[in-house]
């Protein structure tokens, strides 16, 4: 549906001027409020001073043992939690992974976003045979499984953190496009558009100064769930083998783990904690997704 | 060179990208998916027994997170804004934010490991001679517990949020109300009316999560040698043999996309006020 055929049905609507929307400092304060807001916030504000403490204390991938002994060394005053197969600190494997996690999780949800903001908001607004064509597309992409193709497709290409990040946001924009398109679609209707059409403001400016900022709240909820199941996918790649072979990662650490029989020998210290820190992080984003969620449409969550 | 040329003929790799797509599209539609790169044998050997094993894997999948899903979500539900509420919601968004190869690995150490009461990996015994069949399903079946509870662990917290989510918006419905003061015992209040209002979400949630489940088999039969389309793939991405691996991800999109369209049929029949808009 395009905007112009939108009627304009009551003339005391409610958003006669330009709701000032929800403002980012009474968004975080709703969210702190919450306790599992203020916990995913907590959590997270962690895993990115720990991200950058171990970009800048450790080397990566860390060095290696000089001997057999080195290897697999348990927790202890030597190695406060022990060494991997090749004799590598898992504390520094630990610290240096968590940066890996967040920017390729961050990273791949910015071009997810851009992509469905950007066919999201052209379809919501130009309709027609446009809309049909890309929600077409978005909605075939939205039934494909995604993992699947995201190992099928690095799989062929080149290993690398870019292939990944590029890979999982190339294949996650379509749930957001639908989401944006919907919610742009009702803001149009909403008369403060009509009556920026009608002073003569082009679609762009419409766009940029009346319909994104409503939009964005949603769209940043939306990212934030998006994040959570980009730091997974990077773990589940790194573990098939699929990662940067140069690098270490959480997720990579598993797979040296499982590889390399530290699972079947009892070796719990070094498949434990790769994976506590990769559920926390990802919980961290889905608590604050979710109360975020629910504090821009509190009909939804326990009342 | 030679050599190289009747290579690349045998496996289609001759002529320019768009015509080996064509013969692919081709193809495709005749289930010739071609040879396998390492085996050289047809890729739909590989891929038959690997379905089917898979199959009995998500099947064995989903009963458990059916059976523990909804008994989480509607205890949560029909409590909601209590302490038992939140202490559920949470463990749901935990155990949904777990890696499944790792939840898989972590099991394996507990119970294979340090208990050693169920097998590490594999489908049967190495040894397996059997009395009879009955004997070789109860082997199969303690081969099935570890992988399979693998995937239901993960899976489980989202069937369980919509549910308790659903029955929470079912729970404020005026004829819930009516229903209770009309004396029924609470029992009857929740079953007759707010669980079987509250349930379509879960259902169609279900079928749609039929994509989620073929993504966890990936990781867990990589983690338990579970001979697979998973494993088939996990050992396809280390051999790079492609064939294998795009008709692995055609099967997984055949099978996700008939779980779509089998769950929209069956929304409409579950639910009359679809029909009629």
């Amino acid at each position: 549906m395009s905007i112009s055929s939108v009627e304009h049905t009551s003339g005391f609507d409610s958003g006669q001027s330009p709701p000032s929307g929800v403002s980012s400092r009474g968004i975080f304060s709703a969210l702190w409020k919450m306790g599992k807001g203020r916990f995913g916030i907590l959590l997270l504000s962690f895993f990115i001073l720990y991200a950058i403490w171990g970009y800048f204390a450790y080397k990566n991938p860390p060095l290696a043992g000089h001997t057999v002994e080195d290897r697999f060394v348990r927790p202890g005053t030597d190695h406060i939690l022990g060494t991997d197969n090749l004799g590598r600190s898992i504390w520094e494997e630990l610290a240096v992974g968590a940066g890996i996690s967040l920017v390729v999780g961050v990273a791949a949800t910015a071009i997810a976003i851009g992509l469905g903001s950007l066919i999201g908001i052209t379809s919501g607004y130009l309709g027609g045979k446009f809309d049909q064509l890309s929600m077409g597309l978005t909605d075939m992409f939205i039934t494909i499984p995604a993992l699947p193709l995201i190992i099928v497709l690095a799989a062929v290409l080149s290993r690398g953190l870019v292939t990944i990040t590029l890979v999982i946001g190339l294949t996650s924009w379509a749930v957001p496009a639908r989401l944006i398109r919907a919610e742009v679609l009702t803001q149009s209707q909403r008369s403060f558009i009509l009556r920026a059409q009608a002073m003569g403001m082009t679609p762009v400016r419409i766009m940029r100064v009346h319909v994104l900022p409503t939009v964005a709240p949603i769209v940043l909820a939306n990212a934030i769930l998006l994040t959570a199941v980009a730091v997974l996918t990077e773990a589940i790649l790194a573990f098939l083998g699929l990662g940067d072979p140069s690098l270490v990662s959480w997720g990579k650490m598993l797979q040296t783990a499982f590889s390399s029989g530290a699972t079947s020998r009892g070796f719990w210290w070094v498949v434990v904690p790769p994976g506590v820190l990769i559920a926390m992080l990802v919980l961290s984003f889905t608590l604050i997704g979710n109360a975020l969620t629910e504090v821009l449409d509190p009909r939804r969550g326990k009342r | 060179m030679e050599a190289v040329e009747s290579l690349k003929i045998q496996f289609g790799l001759d002529g320019s990208i768009w015509s080996q797509y064509l013969r692919y599209l081709t193809k495709i539609f005749r289930f010739d998916t071609g040879i396998s790169f390492r085996t050289r044998s047809p890729v739909a050997d590989s891929i038959v027994p690997a379905l089917n094993n898979t199959l009995i894997l998500v099947g064995f999948s989903i009963i458990l997170i059916f059976a523990i899903g909804l008994a989480i979500g509607i205890t949560a539900g029909w409590r909601r804004g209590t302490r038992t509420d939140s202490v559920l919601t949470l463990t749901a968004l935990t155990l949904w934010s777990l890696p499944t190869f790792w939840v898989g690995m972590i099991l394996v150490l507990v119970f294979s490991i340090q208990f050693g009461v169920l097998p590490v990996a594999g489908i049967r015994s190495v040894a397996g001679i059997y009395s009879g069949p009955f004997d070789e399903a109860a082997d199969i079946l303690r081969h099935l517990i570890l992988p399979g509870v693998t995937i239901a662990l993960v899976s489980v917290g989202q069937i369980a949020l919509v549910m308790r989510n659903s029955l929470a918006e079912v729970m404020d419905e005026d004829y819930m109300l009516a229903a209770r003061s009309r004396g029924l015992r609470p029992r009857v209040v929740l079953w007759r009316h707010g669980v079987r209002n509250a349930f379509l979400p879960s259902f169609t949630l279900m079928a749609l999560t039929l994509g989620m489940l073929m993504v966890g088999t990936i990781q867990t039969e990589a983690v338990f040698s579970w001979p697979g389309l998973g494993l088939l793939m996990f050992k396809a991405v280390g051999d790079r043999d492609f064939p294998i691996l795009e008709a692995s991800f055609f099967v997984i999109a055949v099978i996700v996309v008939l779980g779509t369209l089998v769950a929209d049929l069956f929304y409409s029949r579950l639910d009359p006020r679809i029909r009629s808009t």
